[in-house]
């Protein structure tokens, strides 16, 4: 009887709007790449890997939307684990150093498959962090409160010294996202970012010169010795797209020498091949996805939930507002993906996953209350 | 109450979420203006940057022209090759590791795995692999990346030079730097036409003031580079380097030598030699006898040695004292001047001038002689007092005249100047006059001598050496034709006709004898100077042929011979009888031939089986002599063995050796010295024992192909050459 309900509650309770509007995302994302791909030596394999981890990605999206979120609470843990282990392998034995366009040992070849521990990674932080803050909020402590920050830093740790800036900043942004909606302080905020601050220089050190360089291209675009040239091409694609596009499989740039364009310039191909008008699509739909996670985030009492689902949101986000501005040389270039678009199995997969957890909490928002 | 408090956190956590949203919010919002700002206010910079880009990538680069010979040969030619990059970046993220991507590359491109790895490890977009390899490995490596599944590495289509004849023409043909661009040769001086035009992208407004970037009409299209045609003749050019060749081994000539064939009547260039040469493919190797170790090809140390070594071109760059080679001018301007007859009585004894004292070449003069007789013995008084008939005001005048004070504007580059006295500022002197008019204490170039004695040889008229003959667009036709250009009249035609007969003189009975050629009536003079070192000298020759009706004018000079003569008229004069023989051969030029003087060549036939007595008439009927060999000879007895064997061509009057038993051993005898022998001489000799010859020369003996003492078979032709050792300077 008790099943009979839950499953009458799912269907009613699905929101297939998020799932509509990733639905439509992840369609023209497949042609932008297709099309990307179409001149690329590997392009065949790229492309078929993706439709393959679509089909993985929304499998799992939905099994995991229908399985009750607070049975992660032990899952994570594990996962967590797991994750930090393999973080500390490929620091180690990574494989394929600057294969994301950025420069970092993040890839574990298995069977000939590759996978980034980072993304698996991302799962685990989303279903551990919360669960530590919600038992914290229930029973706040300062020396687990001490422990659980010490919990949530650790993996951005490990990826700094991959080092992959990009992904630890996703962590970062989820993190502060997870804990300004636990409702610290603005004080501690102040504390916090002065900390950061104050360790920059650091972290410069720790950069690698490429590194740098995209840091320094942001901030002095006409500086000299400096390789732009991915910005240049990639203003330049989005340039050429005007209103209307130059169509699928027409972007002069996609078509050649587009760097990247199957990943981190993805967007840049998007605004080519699909002029304002399909840029500010996909960017409206991106929007609109991450909004409804918000959304769902504001309207869930459990407090494991709205944390969970709040840090799904930022780290979005953060790749959404990342991916794009750096295409449109806004920000510094990373290998930061485009959520649903960008070509790669583990993003696509794990992008899904997150999904699917979103529409668990969705479906079961209300419960603590009625 | 403890609800209350949960709802006004809730209230609490959902503002900062509307925080939160309204801040992402303004971040999409400025992500779309961007967009906005990108595509439509800065859209049309950016478009016109990427069209840039994208022209700059398309192929509008022309392709280069060919070079052929006179009769369309090709002597350069582009073929097309690939260049491989690679994208670091992107080669890291194949699934294959990098030290097995290096080793796949290495296995088809040989570049080194270790160079590989290191550019694959390299922070950047693009890294050049190798550049102009053949299309058939590119193609390899396409297979080999497909198969594999390889990302990130550019296959470029790209030109390259290729010269079918490696070492061929090497100077006259040049070659092309890794752009294209000629750097030596033809290739440099024609680079403009040869190049081609590239095509051009024009942007275009329409009347709203928009860009119109990606219509074909704002395109215009390359101009492939015109193929230059040479007046050069391969067949000939390659006769020339194979006896300058032969020459050079033969006299062991240390410091180069050069050989030019030039059309008398057109002032076409029909070969041009100078050695050391290079291959043309691999123009930038270390010339032999240098040190190779750092050699890169490349640094200026390196292209400088090249530069004075293998690519200079002797013909055209360096001067050197003419010597005896220059009497021919000296009595041309006398005959034209009328200053003296060649029957004029005059003589070789030491003559001073300004205190200095001038012999003969020869050690013992030749004494009382006809200015005839002094020209064919190269007597350098003769030349002197003629000379001081002249004067130095008509002498030098004539010197201009035949080109000897500019540059013959040949299209080639590397041409020098020519180095008088005048040249240092310095008035002409006496003892400049007289040594001048027999070739010494001036230089000039090789070009300049043969032009003015073609000059000589086409009735008086100096011409402008040219090399190239026409230019032909892509669809092979003539775009443009070079004609000859007479510089101006010399010398009368009657002037020229008779130094025609004296210069043919200098070769049938002077000192040029050993440039004789039966048939083709060679004129010419020989030429042996000392150069600034003592005791290095330079031996020359140069004549034309037939003197009636002059075909080919011919010069060989050889730098610092080190064999046994460094005498022009012994080393130079047979490398232009050789060259002048197999080049009128080639052309078909009939020989002027006594038919009495022919020994005709006999083709010998098969005589095994036949009696002895059939043979020998068979033998007599060919006008060829036997000698039997058997212990009973009888007339019924059939040959079973002959040397000669059949089919072997010899000269009419040959001796073949008949056996009336198959030999097991084979009559033998020892060879004889024939060295210093002449001709006739040598053939008795020769057949005496037994053996058959095959002359090449005049003269005395001075090489037989089978060493004395050497055991020898019957029967066996053996060559000897001959050479005038005696009064041939």
């Amino acid at each position: 009887m008790f099943n009979k309900v839950k499953t009458i509650n799912i269907i009613k309770r699905f929101d297939y709007i998020l799932l509509l509007l990733v639905a439509v995302v992840t369609v023209i994302g497949f042609f932008v790449l297709k099309s990307a791909a179409a001149t690329m030596n590997t392009g065949s394999s790229i492309v078929k890997t993706q439709l393959v981890s679509i089909i993985i990605g929304a499998v799992i999206c939905l099994i995991l939307s229908l399985i009750d979120y607070t049975y992660f609470k032990p899952w994570g843990y594990f996962i967590f684990i797991v994750a930090i282990g393999l973080l500390i392998y490929v620091i180690f034995y990574g494989y394929g150093r600057l294969v994301d366009g950025i420069g970092s040992n993040s890839w574990i070849l298995l069977g000939g498959y590759t996978f980034q521990p980072t993304e698996v990674a991302k799962v685990a932080y989303v279903m551990v962090i919360p669960a530590l803050l919600a038992n914290l909020k229930e029973e706040f402590s300062l020396k687990i409160f001490l422990l659980t920050i010490l919990t949530a830093l650790a993996p951005i740790g490990l990826i700094l010294s991959q080092p992959e800036f990009g992904s630890a900043v996703v962590f970062t942004v989820s993190l502060i996202f997870m804990l300004f909606i636990y409702g610290i302080k603005f004080k501690w905020f102040a504390i916090g970012t002065g900390a950061v601050a104050a360790l920059l220089p650091v972290i410069w050190l720790f950069l690698e010169k490429f590194q740098r360089d995209r840091i320094f291209s942001i901030l002095t675009p006409d500086a000299e010795n400096v390789d732009t040239s991915h910005i240049d091409r990639a203003k330049m694609a989005i340039g050429s797209g005007r209103l209307k596009g130059m169509g699928l499989f027409n972007g002069t740039q996609t078509q050649s020498g587009l760097p990247i364009k199957d990943t981190d310039f993805i967007f840049s191909v998007v605004g080519e091949e699909l002029g304002f008008i399909g840029a500010s699509l996909v960017i409206i739909i991106l929007f609109l996805i991450i909004a409804r996670i918000i959304y769902i985030s504001a309207n869930t009492d459990d407090l494991y939930g709205r944390y969970m689902t709040i840090g799904i949101a930022g780290m979005m986000m953060f790749h959404f507002i990342e991916n794009v501005g750096m295409n449109l040389g806004l920000l510094p270039v990373t290998g930061i993906p485009l959520p649903f678009v960008s070509g790669g199995g583990t993003a696509m997969i794990i992008n899904f996953a997150l999904i699917g957890l979103v529409l668990s909490v969705s479906i079961r928002k209300k419960q603590s209350i009625t | 109450m403890v609800n209350d408090q949960k709802k006004i956190k809730l209230y609490k956590e959902r503002k900062r979420l509307l925080v939160i949203i309204v801040v992402f919010a303004l971040c999409a919002i400025l992500l779309l203006a961007r967009i906005f700002y990108i595509q439509f206010i800065k859209g049309e910079e950016y478009q016109k940057l990427a069209y840039q880009q994208q022209t700059r990538n398309q192929k509008l680069t022309p392709a280069r022209g060919a070079i052929y010979d006179r009769y369309g040969n090709d002597l350069a030619i582009s073929i097309y090759v690939n260049t491989i990059s690679i994208s670091p970046t992107a080669m890291r993220a194949n699934e294959l590791s990098v030290d097995l991507l290096a080793r796949g590359l290495d296995k088809i491109l040989k570049i080194g795995k270790e160079t590989i790895i290191e550019k694959i490890n390299k922070e950047s977009e693009y890294e050049l692999l190798v550049r102009q390899v053949e299309k058939e490995i590119g193609d390899e490596l396409q297979s080999w990346l497909s198969d594999n599944n390889i990302a990130g590495v550019t296959i470029e289509d790209d030109t390259k030079r290729y010269y079918p004849n490696d070492n061929l023409a090497a100077h006259i043909i040049g070659f092309t730097g890794i752009d294209n661009q000629g750097l030596i040769g033809i290739e440099y001086t024609m680079d403009e036409v040869l190049k081609g035009i590239p095509g051009k992208i024009t942007s275009e407004i329409d009347k709203n003031g928009t860009l119109i970037p990606f219509s074909t009409d704002n395109q215009i299209a390359a101009y492939d580079g015109l193929d230059v045609v040479l007046t050069i003749d391969e067949n000939i050019q390659y006769i020339v380097e194979k006896a300058l060749d032969e020459a050079i081994f033969k006299n062991d000539v240390t410091r180069g030598a050069t050989a030019i064939v030039m059309d008398p009547k057109t002032g076409e260039i029909l070969a041009m030699v100078s050695k050391p040469d290079f291959d043309l493919n691999n123009p930038r190797e270390c010339p032999d006898g240098f040190d190779s170790t750092s050699w890169t090809g490349y640094s200026t140390k390196d292209i400088n040695l090249l530069n004075q070594t293998v690519w200079r071109n002797k013909a055209l760059s360096d001067t050197y004292e003419p010597g005896s080679t220059f009497k021919a001018i000296t009595a041309s301007i006398a005959l034209e001047e009328n200053v003296i007859l060649l029957s004029t009585m005059t003589d070789d004894y030491e003559i001073e001038v300004q205190g200095w004292d001038i012999n003969c070449w020869r050690s013992y003069p030749h004494g009382e002689e006809t200015f005839l007789e002094g020209i064919y013995n190269s007597c350098n008084p003769v030349f002197v007092k003629v000379s001081q008939l002249l004067g130095i005001d008509i002498f030098y005048e004539y010197v201009e005249m035949f080109g000897f004070y500019d540059k013959t504007k040949i299209n080639l580059q590397g041409e020098s100047n020519s180095l008088f006295q005048k040249d240092f500022g310095l008035e002409y002197q006496e003892i400049d006059l007289a040594v001048a008019s027999f070739g010494q204490r001036f230089k000039i170039t090789p070009i300049q001598i043969i032009t003015a004695y073609s000059a000589i040889a086409n009735d008086g008229k100096l011409l402008q050496p040219f090399i190239v003959k026409e230019l032909l667009d892509s669809q092979g036709n003539i775009a443009k034709k070079f004609e000859t250009i007479t510089v101006r009249q010399v010398i009368s035609s009657q002037t020229s006709q008779t130094m025609r007969e004296v210069l043919k003189g200098v070769v049938s009975e002077g000192t040029g004898k050993n440039a004789y050629v039966p048939g083709y009536d060679v004129a010419g003079k020989t030429g042996t100077s000392e150069t600034d070192e003592e005791n290095v000298y330079t031996a020359s020759f140069c004549g034309f042929a037939p003197a009636g009706n002059p075909v080919i004018t011919v010069l060989v000079v050889l730098h610092d011979p080190q064999g046994d003569s460094y005498y022009g008229g012994v080393i130079a004069a047979p490398v232009v009888g050789q060259i002048i023989e197999e080049t009128l051969e080639y052309l078909q030029v009939p020989r002027n031939l006594d038919e009495a003087l022919i020994e005709r060549d006999v083709l010998i036939p098969e005589l095994i089986g036949y009696s002895i007595d059939q043979a020998t008439d068979i033998l007599d009927e060919l006008q060829l002599q036997s000698i039997l060999i058997g212990d009973n000879i009888l007339e019924d007895v059939s040959v079973s063995y002959q040397y000669p064997l059949a089919k072997t061509i010899v000269k009419e009057e040959s001796i073949v050796v008949l056996y009336s038993y198959l030999p097991e051993e084979k009559e033998r005898v020892t060879m004889p010295n024939l060295l210093h022998k002449t001709i006739y001489e040598a053939k008795v000799t020769l057949n005496a024992l037994g053996l058959n010859i095959d002359t090449k020369g005049l003269g005395t003996c001075i090489d037989q192909s089978v060493n004395k003492g050497e055991k020898i078979e019957k029967g066996s032709i053996i060559t000897v050459t001959f050479r005038y050792t005696d009064n041939v300077e």
